[in-house]
């Protein structure tokens, strides 16, 4: 005989795969061939927050962590900081002063650190973020670099 | 040869030198400052533009562009996606545009440089005289306000006090003529709006509509205050008025578009429209009564009149009445009444009043004319007939009748037959 208990288990265990069904075969649409290239790099003055925006972009994010890592804690924040979207989205960060680019994969209300590519061994002097797709080109004075999401471009 | 082969040699690579760091240079600019440096250079040669002052200079201007349009042209597709929705080469032909039209201003300004020149010195010059003639008019419309108190005021006074309202208000219509004269001289739209509210300040200072308003109070409190003046001073202040509604129809409401803002425009011509229509009533109230009082004290009786037309009828009927009746009775008598009247038309009205009456559009020289032919025509009518005339006319007619019938007689005797003996 079939109890009142057995009946209860069985109609959920049918909820249940109803809703893993529903789930399964709700909307999904993916868009491919996105470009998240910027077309010019941003360049922005820290508040005493540590807070940077472009405002024409509409993007904003505090850059204190970044310097900590940069420069260690109790560090002063650079007067400038810049910062570039690759074709693919990925954020490339970096200040005067700093021997490392910062990259940084875009997530929901944060920019997660992605790789940190070392430049120079004695500070960038004055860099600056061009966009050549499929590359971000950092140049600093005469020298030039070609980065990825992952590092230097062979 | 040979320092031929090493001067080309050492030249080539100095060429190749500069060359390769040109091309390290261009090949490492930042994008971000090619931008900064592209919105420098348009916003100097925008600068540039708003002060420049010569055609000379857009000329170079225009250069400067073709050359910064060269400067940018590799960078022009980078450029064109951070201008967005700009374009560099919408931005060029903006700045090419607005090149142009500066131009064509400069070009016309140069054109009427001249006039504004002109202008702005009378207009200085009448900064000066206006602050003088403001100064008197004060003085006089004090003397005034003590006139109207005081009864013992007398023509003389009054004249003399005239004469000095005279000269102030034909200051101010010669004013108001000579700005307006000078404004049509210049194309107003040719001037920058700068130079436009450089030259309304200028004149506004002088509240140009302020005195045009104070010509029109003086004259009335002048015609309210006096009724003693001779017929010629009102015929003179006829004129005066006459010459203001002339030069107020034509620029008063014009003066008030540039010198009154919009919202008290109508109700500033209003009330000056106002004060005018009360000065014309008042003067042309005080300079009939004073015509046709001028012809009663001399004992010629027109028909009423109260206008220029009814003016002119009453005088051509009081003439052709006077030629029917010398037709019918040339006498002594009527030639007494002619003369009485001639001697009046050509001792007081042509010589005193038809200046006046001529400026103030009230009569034509035409209109004179006509007088002066009836006045001709009552003259010979109005000859009493002579009895000598009558005399000799008769013994004319007599004679004549003798020798006729003489000249009947001798031919009946000479058509006789001869007797034959």
């Amino acid at each position: 005989m079939v109890s009142m208990k057995h009946l209860r288990l069985l109609g959920n265990i049918s909820a249940a795969m109803l809703l893993v069904f529903a789930v399964a075969c709700g909307p999904s649409l993916t868009l491919t061939d996105v470009d998240y290239a910027q077309p010019m790099e941003s360049v922005a003055s820290p508040d005493q927050d540590g807070n940077v925006q472009d405002v024409r972009l509409g993007v904003s994010f505090n850059v204190t962590p970044l310097n900590v890592k940069e420069r260690g804690e109790g560090a002063s924040l650079p007067e400038e900081v810049r910062f570039i979207r690759s074709r693919d989205g990925y954020y490339f960060v970096t200040a005067p002063g700093y021997n490392n680019v910062y990259v940084f994969e875009a997530k929901e209300r944060v920019l997660d650190l992605h790789e940190i590519i070392r430049v120079s061994g004695a500070g960038l002097a004055n860099p600056a973020f061009n966009q050549r797709s499929p590359y971000i080109q950092l140049i600093d004075g005469d020298v030039e670099y070609r980065l990825t999401k992952d590092g230097l471009a062979n | 040869m040979e320092k031929l082969t090493i001067k080309t040699v050492l030249a080539t690579l100095l060429v190749l030198a500069v060359g390769f760091s040109g091309q390290v240079q261009a090949q490492f600019q930042s994008d971000f400052q090619i931008k900064q440096n592209f919105d420098r250079d348009h916003a100097e040669i925008l600068d540039a533009l708003k002060t420049v002052q010569t055609n000379e200079e857009v000329n170079q201007l225009i250069e400067d562009l073709n050359e910064m349009e060269r400067r940018y042209r590799d960078d022009a597709s980078m450029l064109n996606r951070v201008l967005y929705p700009e374009t560099v080469q919408n931005r060029m032909t903006n700045l090419r545009e607005l090149a142009q039209a500066t131009g064509v201003h400069i070009s016309r300004i140069g054109e009427k440089g001249d006039t504004v020149v002109v202008l702005e010195e009378r207009i200085a010059e009448l900064t000066t005289d206006a602050t003088r003639y403001q100064a008197r008019a004060d003085s006089l419309n004090t003397e005034l306000e003590a006139m109207r108190r005081s009864r013992n005021a007398n023509a003389a006074q009054a004249r003399r006090l005239r004469q000095e309202l005279d000269k102030r208000d034909a200051f101010i219509i010669n004013m108001v003529d000579s700005i307006f004269v000078a404004y049509e001289n210049v194309d107003l739209q040719s001037l920058s709006p700068a130079e436009r509210r450089g030259l309304v300040l200028e004149i506004d200072a002088q509240n140009v509509l302020g005195h045009i308003e104070s010509v029109v109070d003086n004259n009335i409190s002048f015609l309210n205050t006096h009724t003693e003046l001779s017929t010629e001073d009102f015929l003179k202040l006829y004129a005066v008025q006459v010459e203001f509604d002339r030069m107020w129809e034509n620029m008063g409401h014009d003066l008030a578009e540039i010198y009154v803002s919009e919202t008290r425009r109508s109700e500033r011509l209003g009330a000056i429209v106002e004060k005018v229509d009360e000065w014309q009533m008042l003067i042309d109230d005080a300079a009939w009564t004073t015509l046709r009082d001028g012809f009663s004290q001399n004992n010629i009786e027109l028909a009423p009149f109260r206008n220029s037309l009814e003016f002119y009828t009453s005088l051509n009927t009081y003439l052709d009445e006077a030629i029917a009746r010398a037709e019918d009775n040339g006498s002594e008598e009527e030639l007494e009444t002619y003369q009485h009247f001639a001697d009046f038309w050509f001792s007081d009205v042509k010589p005193r009043w038809q200046p006046h009456l001529i400026n103030a559009n009230l009569m034509t020289y035409e209109n004179f004319n006509t007088i002066d032919e009836k006045l001709t025509e009552w003259k010979l009518q109005a000859q009493p007939t002579s009895y000598t005339l009558l005399i000799l006319l008769g013994l004319a007619i007599i004679l004549a009748l003798v020798f006729l019938a003489l000249w009947i007689l001798a031919r009946g005797q000479n058509s006789r037959p001869v007797e034959r003996r």
